[in-house]
């Protein structure tokens, strides 16, 4: 096989054996390295009998006998004439100088490295006077990296770094020279040389061949040899989209990974992201019993699973990288854990050699984003509630009353009063986190330690989210063992704002925030017909003593011993220890406005809950890969892993405080009349056993199979135990002989298999509970607590993938592209059944959904001046996803029935899980102002009945995506993200809520413009929405159902980086890059929603700074 | 190296051969249903826990013996927005009054399949029992199940009668199931009923309550206080209340005449009338007829039901008092020693004189050991109904007037005690005997009385007319939604 290397013309014969070292540096398959400059013997003899073979035949045959590589222009070399040599027990020299004979070119020799270069003063061989230059290669993080390749710009001169990365050679002593650098994954860099003895180059990561490796937790392995769909994607990456978390920003990398907005908590850093990769196949009505997200990927971290929130609190700046593993294929060492897709991130590893120590920070400003309100102000609120009739009356004394008071609230607003309440209880919230890392150690003993911190303060008052964490990373190697430890402990605090933004927003804007010199408790009292109505500050509720917080400890500790007995052959051991403890607690003042209805003694309540959770898990692996005569390559896993986890649960309430200074628990006067501690126990076991086994026929071919058992606690009895297996194909077409040079990249990529999922933990077993409730003179009696269904099966997704990845005009041009179909069937669903069961619901097997989507993903180097260093990306990405459920028959009709008040899903067979069903509306009657209705058969009515639902639209977009764009220059970066949805529908239940679901006291909170100004008011109005009168519940209908087209921007970046500044090493540093980004700057929509109801939507703006020392 | 892959291979093998008993583990605070049937204290443990659920508020705790059912027999003084108004009123499409059918529907069913899923598994672990014992876990669950369901059919179905045979019952279930069986019709119902309650008679051919010859309430083991459960007694009487709801008077009629002549209804004499002594001392020691009780429940925080439906502390909107004139009109006699289960209360509110019931109310001190739980109890049958069924039962006046008197003479009544309209008496007996007890709703409906007494209208002998629909409580809506044979 033969590689052009990037400088053009040059041919490195052997070159991919020297690949192949290089990347087993990087991926550490081989435990040592060593380049040794062996003493290749000059004086060895041999016979050489060639007669007119071209002078590239001569040089491979020479490399054979003698193991000399050889270095020469291909394109120079080649336009020669062939040639002949006969020569017996001969020196190298003698050949050489025989075949060189009467042509330009001459030889020097450089350790085994035979270099053929033109010669710049014919008729004399003698290399010209030369003089010796050192340096030293580093990445961007200060890593040396070995192997890489220097050449003399426009010859074929050159050497490889060894394992420190250092180089030295001798060159000749010419004017103008430039080195050109270059190594697999990184852009190459030319260096001017002006006479330097040492030269320090800092190489690059070069993005677009990030993904040359693949990672899946269990092996690593070449991905053009791998057949499985797998996004890998570097820290430093994800970093430049934003420093928020690591699933912000791949969500705009990755179209297969999607974050569900959160319009209820918006930006809240305490609440989870709704993650799901390649769409949601499991049914989520199991989602709220359960607690845990049936569509949740699994997260494996540094081999081992964790739960979403570590991934959500890791410090940004510990990643190495993190790969998206898509399909069967990919995914099936994870077995029954994988139908929702694996992420696996691994953390930056310890490095030998001198200490370094690296510092990266960011500062983050979170501003609300509240441009989707619409809120009346005073005068209009006013008018709102004369229009609507409110001040009407026919009782005359109540009529009296109401009249005094809507003139008391005119003269406040002719007053001036005009109150933005949407201003209180927000912020701009400053977050700052900080990370130092010190690496370093000899060869044999080398460790890392850090430390990171996360201040995070969000847009609501009060609320903020404290990261704290320690890492202690050792690594021990003693000839063919190696032994490493990793230890992390993490602390963190979650607070939460007192009162939610929803309160402020529904505050009338007619009254005074503040009677000097404080909030009043109330902000109006008043009494109509003998009641009376107090109107309660959110100021004053959330100047009172609160306490709403929760505090985690917990560490990690994973232990691993690898043993290479012969090359290729890996036996791994590992093991995960984690602990984790977590305390909330809540207090709320007996001062608070909630409490105005319960009596004294009982006003005021302390809440506090703890959890604590142990898990181990282990694993033993054997590895073997192997290359069998440069044709066949093999690579076979074995793998055994069990995980054990615990989980316990308590809590009790307290209530009845005298005073809001005393929020200790100590002070509080009683439990609840019928409250007593809650306590809960989990344990969850798993054991899989899995084998997999990669075979590839000249990088050509390639075939993976995957077999796993998996055995869990989680299922029926009677279904302890179930196989998983995938089958993954793919062919290298650019490998092929007929394809030539145009494309570097082409394959094709088949994979299928049945991952499971089991993220969930089901009652299936039958248990019993002591009943302390009721006790008689037998003592205590056994309850049934839980029936189970020992026959619950394991939920199964059937996966298929097709795919391929193209890379063409040398690299400038690249394409992936998925097209995947998930079958999960059977369900797990929860299905109600009739009570004389002796039961209200159980879990079972049923149904079926089909999901079809596909992804694309496009780069394109627009621009690429190596000279002026300067190059511009452009991206695409998207998606286009349908679901459909099937064989569920009527089973679930009666809870779509039940469904009908809470939700707009339906479980139909034929009909997609993101389907809206609702009746449809025909608009407002401009005669009456009612809605009017349409009937599946298409008649017209103005009553509504739910049995006319049918589906009104969809929330899945027709394509949903992200246009981006990158662009460097000499250490100057700028990107930008935005994202792109076309073809969704929104049901706007904000604005259902707000302009007409509003009830007759149309006075209590303040609402929407379009109430006052778009509803209909008098015969003839055509108006968007019901009488202004019409007091009576709305009902859901498709008049709500609204486009949800938008593009947002999702990130701009602006950096630069310092390098080659004179500067940074008289201050002592090594690397310098600073970082600007903006996150969701701004949003354009065509739904007018209120987005963040409970918790505003931030924009985001973020300067980090990096620097290694 | 060998050494280490043979080490490594060994502890893998020996791993894989546990694979199995590592993953079925044992929650801490739950029991699994395994190991608990495997000995035989924890077969009585799960015995124990179906009485216990009879204990649940919305059950034979609370709602069908003191609450609901009383009210609904026109027994308690309902205000404006009493919790029963709606009941009373025959408002049975209300939320509240639906969510009490609910209730009742649910925990009722759900002790059902509790008694099943108990069966079924006994059976399964037969080997650990003793024979004999497994008969009577036995013989108890199926008595206590057809109960259960003919309590349900009495709420839910519609009365016995020859026109009402053919129609729609409830469901009944002998096994644990995941969808629900078809609706039984009424004579189907009753057919398996008392098929049932054969099989549970026979089941406790051996049963302890035999060897006793004297109260129930004595000893220490499992199979002493007989009538805390379901005993042979109580399954006898089981079925002559069946046999006596469903026409078969001539059965109610032997079993009950049997059993109060200390025979057995097929032959050979037994205990029952030493088991079971009269009560004939004054209720402040003994209210509610402890020795009477052929099966009751126990429970040792009976306080709460007092204080949750008779407790003079209660708001008027909930509490169950009656009023002084409807009082005086129930007991005319004063000798008779179930007047005083009645104190008057001043303390209520309201401008209608009313009594507290005190049947239930805490006492100071338990005032001899042997009747150490005489205050902890609720009665579910009593030897009370023996007389009243043999009386009702009868198509022999002389009988009749008989049984009445003999009950009577047990009450602080004189001889001779029976005169006037004997069904009225009869039906008056069934009212004072059962008062806050929940059984005389069943006889109401079972006689088709529908011209009740109106205890709120503060006259003492003020009636209404109710509908027969009254009687026959509508399924509740999330089982009609969630089965197709409605």
């Amino acid at each position: 096989m033969k590689r052009k290397s990037k400088t053009g013309s040059f041919v490195l014969t052997k070159l991919p054996r020297m690949l192949l070292i290089m990347k087993s540096i990087i991926i550490l398959l081989v435990c040592t390295l060593n380049v040794q400059a062996a003493a290749y013997s000059q004086q060895k003899k041999f016979d050489i009998a060639l007669d007119n073979v071209s002078f590239s035949d001569v040089f491979r045959y020479l490399h054979e006998v003698s193991q000399y590589d050889f270095v020469y222009d291909s394109d120079a070399i080649g336009q020669m004439q062939t040639v002949s040599v006969n020569l017996q027990d001969t020196d190298i020299h003698s050949v050489l100088e025989n075949v060189l004979a009467g042509t330009s070119f001459g030889y020097t020799i450089e350790d085994n490295v035979i270099i053929i270069r033109k010669q710049e003063m014919p008729g004399n061989p003698a290399a010209p006077q030369s003089k010796t230059i050192k340096g030293v290669v580093t990445d961007q993080d200060g890593n040396t990296l070995p192997g890489v390749t220097i050449l003399i710009k426009g010859t074929t001169i050159g050497n490889i770094t060894d394992e420190n990365g250092e180089f030295h050679f001798e060159i000749p002593d010419l004017q103008n020279v430039v080195f050109v650098f270059s190594f697999v994954g990184m852009k190459s860099q030319e260096v001017a040389y002006t006479g330097q003895t040492d030269i320090k180059v800092v190489l690059e990561e070069e993005s677009t061949e990030m993904d040359e490796v693949v990672v899946t937790g269990i092996f690593t392995r070449k991905a053009e040899s791998f057949t499985g769909s797998v996004a890998t994607y570097k820290g430093e990456t994800l970093k430049k989209i934003g420093t928020q978390n690591i699933l912000q920003s791949l969500k705009t990398l990755d179209p297969s990974f999607r974050i569900t907005p959160n319009n209820q908590f918006g930006s809240d850093p305490n609440k989870l992201p709704d993650i799901n990769i390649r769409g949601k196949s499991s049914i989520s009505n199991i989602e709220s019993e359960w607690g845990e997200d049936p569509n949740r990927p699994l997260f494996i971290l540094d081999g081992f699973e964790v739960d979403l929130q570590t991934v959500v609190d890791l410090s940004m700046d510990r990643i190495a990288s993190v790969s998206i593993l898509k399909d069967a294929a990919s995914t099936a060492m994870y077995g029954s854990r994988a139908a929702n897709g694996v992420m696996v991130i691994e953390t930056v590893k310890p490095q030998p050699g001198k200490v370094q120590v690296y510092y990266n920070g960011s500062f983050n400003i979170d501003m609300p984003d509240l441009s989707d309100y619409n809120m009346m102000n005073a005068e209009e609120k006013l008018a709102f509630e004369v229009a609507s009739g409110f001040y009407d009356e026919t009782i005359a004394d109540e009529l009296l009353e109401k009249k005094n008071l809507y003139n008391k609230r005119l003269a406040d607003v002719r007053n001036g009063v005009d109150s933005y309440w949407l201003s209180e209880g927000v912020r701009v919230g400053f977050t700052h986190k900080h990370n130092l890392r010190v690496t370093g150690g000899n060869e044999a003993m080398y460790y890392s330690f850090g430390l990171n911190y996360t201040g995070n303060n969000g847009v609501m008052e009060k609320s903020g989210r404290d990261v704290f964490g320690g890492n202690i990373n050792l690594v021990y190697r003693v000839d063919k063992l190696q032994v490493t430890n990793d230890f992390t402990y993490d602390w963190t605090k979650a607070f939460n704002a007192p009162v939610a933004f929803s309160e402020y927003v529904k505050v009338n804007p007619y009254y005074k925030k503040k009677i000097d010199p404080e909030h009043p408790k109330y902000l109006e009292v008043y009494t109509i017909g003998g009641m009376t109505y107090e109107i309660a500050n959110p100021l004053y509720n959330a100047s009172l003593k609160h306490k709403d917080e929760t505090q985690t400890y917990g560490f990690r500790n994973n232990f691993q011993i690898e043993y290479r007995p012969v090359t290729g052959l890996k036996i791994a051991g590992k093991l995960n220890v984690t602990k984790q403890d977590s305390k909330s607690e809540a207090f709320k003042s007996p001062n608070h406005t909630d409490f105005d209805d319960t009596p004294q003694i009982e006003r005021g309540s302390y809440t506090k809950s703890t959890t604590s959770s142990m898990s181990y898990n282990g694993d033993v692996s054997i590895t073997y890969g192997k290359n069998f005569n440069e044709a066949h390559m093999l690579n076979v896993v074995g793998r055994w892993e069990f995980l054990s986890r615990k989980n316990y649960s308590d809590n009790y309430q307290a209530i009845g405080f005298p005073t809001d200074r005393l929020s200790n628990p100590a002070f509080a006067i009683s439990y609840p009349t019928t409250g007593r501690p809650g306590y809960n126990e989990a344990l969850t076991r798993t054991m899989n056993m899995m084998v997999t086994a990669g075979y590839g026929f000249k990088e050509r071919y390639l075939i993976d199979l995957t077999i796993r058992r998996d055995g869990s606690t989680n299922f029926g009895k009677n279904k302890l135990w179930t196989n998983t297996w995938s089958v993954g194909l793919a062919w290298n077409i650019h490998n092929e002989m007929f394809m030539g040079d145009w494309a570097n990249l082409l394959k094709l990529r088949f994979a299928y298999g049945n991952p499971g999922n089991n993220n969930q933990s089901f009652d299936t077993y039958l248990t019993y509970a002591y009943n302390t409730d009721y006790q008689n003179i037998f003592g205590l009696g056994a309850q049934l607590s839980s029936y189970g269904n020992k026959n619950l099966d394991w939920q199964k997704t059937r996966d298929m993938t097709i795919g391929a990845d193209i890379s063409v005009l040398d690299r400038r041009l690249s394409l992936t592209f998925d097209y995947y179909r998930k079958v999960t069937d059977p369900l797990i669903i929860s299905i109600n059944v009739a009570p004389s069961t002796g039961k209200d619901s159980y879990i079972t097997n049923v149904g079926r959904n089909t999901i079809n989507g596909f992804t694309v993903d496009l780069n394109a180097r627009i621009l690429d001046i190596p000279e002026k260093d300067m190059t511009w990306n452009v991206s695409l990405n998207g998606y286009h996803e349908t679901s459909e459920y099937s064989k569920i028959g009527n089973r679930l009709d009666n809870f779509n029935e039940e469904m009908r008040t809470t939700s707009l899903a339906r479980y139909r067979d034929g009909y997609s899980s993101t389907d809206i069903w609702t009746v449809k509306s025909a608009g407002i009657d401009p005669m009456t102002g009612k809605e009017i209705y349409i009937r599946p058969d298409g008649t017209y009515t103005f009553t509504y009945d739910q049995n006319d639902e049918v589906v009104c639209g969809n929330t899945a977009p027709d394509v949903e995506g992200v246009i981006g764009t990158s662009f460097w220059w000499k250490g100057l970066s700028f990107s930008a993200y935005l994202r792109y949805s076309i073809g969704g529908d929104y049901f706007n239940s904000e604005l259902f809520q707000r302009i007409e679901n509003i009830g007759s006291r149309t006075d209590r909170y303040n609402q929407d413009k379009r109430a006052y100004y778009d509803r209909w008011k008098e015969p003839g109005d055509h108006a968007q929405y019901r009488n202004i009168k019409d007091y009576s519940s709305g009902h859901q209908s498709s008049r709500y159902v609204q486009k949800n087209n938008y593009l947002s921007g999702e990130s701009f970046a602006l950096g630069y980086q310092f390098y080659g500044h004179k500067w940074l090493e008289k201050v002592g540093l090594k690397n310098l890059t600073v970082n600007a980004t903006l996150n969701e700057i701004f949003r354009a929509s065509t739904v007018k929603a209120e987005r963040g109801t409970s918790y505003p939507f931030a924009r985001t703006v973020s300067i980090s700074i990096n620097a290694s020392f | 190296m060998k050494r280490i892959i043979i080490i490594l291979a060994a502890a893998l093998a020996g791993t894989f051969s546990s694979c199995n008993n590592w993953l079925e583990h044992t929650p801490y605070d739950q029991v699994p249903g395994d190991e608990l049937y495997a000995t035989e204290t924890g077969a009585q443990e799960a015995l124990n826990g179906l009485y216990l659920g009879l204990l649940d508020r919305n059950l034979y705790g609370g709602e069908l013996t003191v609450g609901m059912l009383e009210a609904m027999s026109m027994h308690y003084f309902i205000p404006t927005d009493h919790k029963y108004e709606e009941l009373t009123s025959q408002e049975f499409t209300t939320s509240g009054s639906k969510s009490y059918f609910l209730n009742i529907w649910k925990g009722m069913y759900k002790l059902i399949a509790e008694c099943n899923v108990f069966l079924a598994n006994i059976e399964e672990n037969r080997a650990n029992y003793d024979a004999d014992n497994y008969n009577l876990y036995r013989g108890e669950a199926i008595a206590l199940r057809t109960f259960l369901h003919f309590d349900l059919f009495r709420m839910f179905a519609p009365a016995w009668s020859e026109e009402n045979k053919t129609q729609r019952a409830i469901s009944y279930y002998d096994h644990e199931v995941e969808q629900p069986t078809a609706y039984m019709t009424v004579e189907e119902l009753t057919t398996q009923l008392l098929a049932d309650i054969d099989e549970a008679i026979a089941l406790l051919a051996k049963d302890p309550v035999l060897e006793n010859t004297d109260y129930v309430s004595q000893g220490e083991t499992f199979w002493d206080f007989r009538s805390f459960r379901f005993n042979l007694y109580a399954a006898y009487a089981l079925k002559a209340r069946i046999c006596l709801t469903t026409g078969d008077k001539a059965t109610a009629h032997s079993i009950t005449t049997a059993l109060l002549e200390s025979r057995f209804p097929n032959g050979g004499t037994n205990n029952f009338m030493n088991v079971f002594p009269s009560v004939l001392d004054a209720p402040e020691d003994d209210p509610i007829g402890y020795t009477e009780m052929l099966f009751g429940m126990h429970d040792i925080n009976r306080k709460n039901v007092y204080d949750s439906y008779f407790s003079t502390e209660l708001q008027t909107t909930q509490i169950c008092a009656i009023s002084e004139a409807r009082n005086s009109a129930l007991f005319p006699e004063a000798l008779d020693i179930r007047r005083e289960n009645f104190a008057s209360a001043p303390s209520i509110s309201g401008t209608t004189p009313l009594m507290s019931i005190t049947k239930y109310r805490e006492q100071e001190a338990h005032p001899a050991s042997d009747l150490l739980y005489r205050y902890d109890i609720i009665p579910l049958i009593k030897k009370g109904e023996l007389y009243l069924i043999a009386a009702e039962s009868s198509d022999n006046d002389a009988e009749k007037q008989q049984w009445l008197e003999e009950l009577r003479l047990t009450r602080g009544y004189f001889e001779n005690n029976v005169t006037g309209d004997l069904n009225q008496t009869l039906q008056d007996e069934y009212e004072r005997e059962f008062f806050a007890e929940g059984q005389y709703f069943y006889y109401l409906k079972r006689n088709g009385i529908t011209t009740v007494a109106n205890p709120s209208s503060g006259e003492a002998d003020a009636t209404k007319t109710v509908s027969t629909s009254y009687f026959v409580f509508p399924i509740p809506e999330e089982e009609t939604n969630n089965r197709t044979d409605n």
